[in-house]
């Protein structure tokens, strides 16, 4: 019962993490209704650049995520305005697709250059955190891992002040409730999804900050994640900030809780019977509502 | 077929007949099996997803069936693999339905994303599967397939590449033969209906559902037929025949060269399988990723410059071509 | 005696809104009703759940008295019921005379007889010199047309219109007026239509429907209509500027 008990906290605890690169995703989908197929890419950059700050500049490592957000906030701005900008400016009905191909591209480009840039070898990093344990109740938690999850928790709070409190935040939300009526009331839609992108992908360097203390580095790495992180934002409905944070702790809660009763590749195949199964019965997610 | 394309649809045809007996060397007509391989399947690809305008994320998911339904079959029931090819077909076909019913609620995207999660199910499935009812599925580590004595094409046991090569140009041919024919019935008419706007189609009585379910089941049949190819050509199947990677490497060749054209899948396949395949033998194992970045430049750059597929700029070249010709 | 059409307390909602809020009425056969009211008002909602875009959260809809409420968009075509949509949805990539071919392929699979069935209507419609242009070339007043040409291809017995006339001009709105009467004269075909444009609602409407808000406001000859206080109010509370 222990046992079960501690995987579902761990299993919480990731979730939390999951939930914050699904939030990313999520933005970025909500807003822009781009499907970014190479999400999983841009995590293993941000990855890596952790992993490089952490190497060469020796600092904390939840520091180095303040470091990487400045130089990930233009990587993912101008990803967006080179890459899927013309797209979106030129295609209107078909752009979606357009888009996931596009995109799927890219991430084989990223993927295979870190791979010939960095090799395949899993690197970690060893910090001040891991490995250490807390003791709370009996129960064995694994600090970097509860530390990550207070901090995510901590920027999805950030977030949903920023976009809800600010001028600019609250362009984003209405360009993503209704883009004509935003651009009729002055946004410039196209600026306000280039620095979603941009604000993605800082939250992907964050999320990457908090997994390195205890997880492994790979130029594969992201393809780990991006399904999950798709399962994860059609659970908790397009575009909801709180949703996908939810969706998160449910899916890390399946994937630890379940891989104490059968094998783990049968846990996410599990995961996705769960995602096609959302999708067809409430495709509008869990907090969602139907739409005209 | 027009009048006017005739002949250059024979001079094709001819050449590709003929060009066996002109290379010699086993690695070129390697090469060149592989490309007609890859024509295929994208061109199996294209009868659900140009036809019918659905962008399946998961067709390497019948290739994987027809590869290890056939297998299976060989092994433990010797059952000659060309009659095993049908049932690998078959099977692949019925599958697709289940596949369908709940895909085909979906749109766009989530389409995409619903079928691709299909694949990734049957991937983690097999590769964690050893066994199952007595048949060793061998999970991760893939199935050899045994050599039998004797030649025959029952068996897919040739002497040489050359037969390989023959016959996967027969099966291309037959399956330009189906695609264009559905894509001139009636049929081809209502996919083409749902293709361009559903709604509309719909209204005017075009059951969606049901004649997209039969644009799959052809699609799935043909996409498991050239899994059987496959696993006798290479003689060993993998779970890695099921994976995301190999579905989007599919749609991608059907879509750079053209999706929704009788020979876009057939150019795409032209351009990306020889740069797999020179990859291959020239860099070797410490340069894997290359291949894959030149496929993700060239997806990326048609995207951006030829979203309708290669075939379009080169359709309009021959035009402007033929016209200056007095 | 059972009314050809009749749809009673329709209910279909989005999230906490009702988008058609009990609404009822009546159509005899061969009668041009005319739909009108202010943008927002649910009248193309009301035609979505008529031909099973959406299912009804209640009501019925009635078509020679069978209920036809929540059967799927193909099988209410198949009913006999046409419709055209706002925002026109042409089979793009295929010729003029395909985009009738494949709805005229409803009533007959040989080809030879959907497509004479097919020329006819073009030329009906004034589009037979078009046959051969692909739809996506048509100019708007031409795909309008192109859209009844295909929705009187399955031959409906009841035809919608949801705003055949939007962005026509002057003579494009006179000809295709002419047109919808004789689709009803020539044809036989009884029709709904949503229209914005006042002068054409008076001149073929031989009664109105007035929605706002989701629910029927109104009902009556148009001249009589559009005389009665809560319609004015209707119309001039609405914020032309938001069209």
């Amino acid at each position: 019962m222990t046992g079960i008990i501690e995987a579902a906290v761990n299993g919480i605890l990731m979730g939390g993490l999951y939930g914050l690169i699904a939030v990313s995703l999520s933005l970025i989908f909500g807003v822009a209704k781009i499907v970014n197929f190479a999400h999983g890419a841009l995590l293993m950059v941000a990855l890596f650049t952790v992993y490089w700050i952490l190497e060469l500049l020796k600092v904390d490592p939840y520091l180095s995520a303040l470091l990487a957000g400045c130089f990930l906030f233009f990587f993912g701005y101008y990803f967006q305005r080179l890459f899927i900008e013309p797209i979106l400016k030129r295609e209107k009905d078909t752009a979606a697709l357009t888009v996931i191909l596009l995109t799927s591209g890219l991430m084989l480009i990223i993927e295979n250059s870190a791979l010939l840039l960095f090799g395949a070898d899993y690197r970690t990093v060893r910090t001040a955190y891991t490995g250490k344990v807390w003791e709370v109740a009996g129960l064995y938690i694994m600090q970097p891992r509860l530390i990550g999850f207070v901090l995510s928790v901590v920027l999805i709070r950030l977030l949903e002040f920023y976009l809800r409190r600010t001028n600019f935040g609250r362009a984003i939300r209405a360009t993503s409730q209704d883009r004509e009526a935003a651009r009729l009331m002055g946004i410039d839609d196209y600026r306000v999804y280039k620095v979603t992108f941009g604000i993605g992908t800082v939250i992907l360097g964050f999320a990457a900050a908090f997994l390195t203390p205890f997880y492994f580095i790979h130029p594969a790495v992201g393809d780990l994640f991006v399904g999950k992180s798709f399962v994860i934002v059609v659970l908790g409905g397009l575009g909801s900030i709180t949703g996908a944070f939810l969706g998160g702790l449910i899916v890390g809660l399946i994937e630890s809780v379940g891989a104490q009763f059968i094998n783990s590749a049968m846990v996410e195949s599990l995961i996705f019977i769960v995602f096609i199964a959302c999708l067809v019965i409430r495709p509008m997610g869990l907090l969602g509502k139907e739409r005209e | 077929m027009t009048a006017g394309s005739v002949l250059p649809a024979a001079c094709a045809v001819a050449a590709a007949a003929l060009f066996p007996l002109v290379v010699r060397d086993p690695y070129f007509v390697h090469a060149a099996i592989m490309v007609l391989l890859f024509a295929y399947l994208a061109t199996s690809w294209n009868i659900l997803g140009g036809l019918a305008g659905q962008h399946s994320f998961g067709h390497s998911a019948f290739f994987g069936i027809g590869a290890y339904v056939s297998t299976i079959l060989f092994i433990y029931y010797h059952v000659p693999p060309l009659v095993g090819m049908a049932v690998g077909g078959v099977v692949a076909s019925v599958i697709s339905i289940g596949i369908g019913y709940p895909c085909f609620k979906l749109k766009g995207p989530y389409f995409a994303l619903a079928t691709l999660a299909f694949t990734e199910i049957f991937r983690i499935v097999v590769t964690s599967t050893e066994q199952i009812g007595g048949i060793d599925l061998k999970g991760a580590a893939g199935i050899l397939i045994p050599l039998q004595p004797g030649k025959s094409l029952l068996n897919f046991q040739f002497s040489g590449k050359t037969s390989y090569y023959y016959l996967i140009l027969v099966m291309l041919l037959a399956i330009l033969f189906v695609y264009r024919w559905m894509e001139r019935s009636r049929w081809g008419l209502y996919l083409a209906a749902i293709r361009d706007n559903e709604d509309a189609a719909r209204s005017i009585g075009i059951s969606a559902t049901r004649y997209k379910m039969i644009a799959l089941a052809v699609s799935a049949f043909f996409g498991a037929t050239a899994g059987t190819f496959y696993a006798q050509l290479l003689l060993y199947i993998e779970p890695a025949l099921f994976s995301s990677a190999f579905s989007i490497e599919i749609l991608l060749i059907a879509v750079v060269g053209g999706a929704g054209t009788l020979l876009g899948p057939f150019l795409g396949a032209l351009i990306l399988t020889p740069i797999s395949e020179l990859t291959r033998t020239y860099l070797g194992g410490g340069y894997a990723g290359v291949q894959l970045i030149i496929y993700g430049a060239v997806l990326v750059a048609v995207m951006m410059f030829a979203p309708q597929g290669l075939i379009v700029p080169l359709k309009r070249g021959w035009r402007l071509l033929a016209e200056r010709r007095p | 005696m059972v009314p050809f059409f009749k749809i009673e307390h329709l209910e279909k909602r989005f999230g906490g809104l009702a988008a058609v809020n009990n609404v009822s009425m009546t159509i005899g056969e061969g009668e041009i009703v005319g739909l009108i009211g202010p943008n927002g008002a649910g009248k193309t909602t009301l035609f979505n759940v008529i031909t099973g875009v959406y299912a009804p959260k209640r009501g019925k809809v009635l078509l020679k008295g069978q209920d036809i409420a929540g059967l799927k968009p193909e099988r209410i075509c198949a009913m006999g019921i046409g419709r055209t949509f706002q925002i026109v949805k042409p089979f793009s990539s295929l010729t003029v005379l395909d985009n009738v071919l494949v709805a005229a392929y409803r009533r007959t699979a040989s080809r030879q007889e959907a497509t004479d069935a097919a020329m006819d209507i073009l030329r009906f419609l004034a589009l037979d010199e078009k046959s051969a242009t692909l739809a996506a070339h048509l100019t708007l007043a031409q795909k309008k047309r192109l859209e009844m040409a295909r929705a009187l291809a399955t031959r409906p017995i009841f035809l919608l219109l949801d705003e055949t006339l939007a962005g026509l001009n002057h003579t494009e709105i006179d000809r295709m007026i002419e047109t919808v009467q004789q689709v009803r004269e020539r044809r036989g075909v009884t029709i709904l239509a949503v229209e914005h444009v006042m002068r054409a609602v008076m001149k073929i409407s031989d009664r109105v429907v007035v929605m706002d808000e989701g629910k029927k406001i109104a009902e009556g000859p148009p001249e009589e209509v559009v005389r009665k206080p809560e319609v004015i109010k209707a119309y001039l509370g609405d914020d032309y500027g938001s069209a």
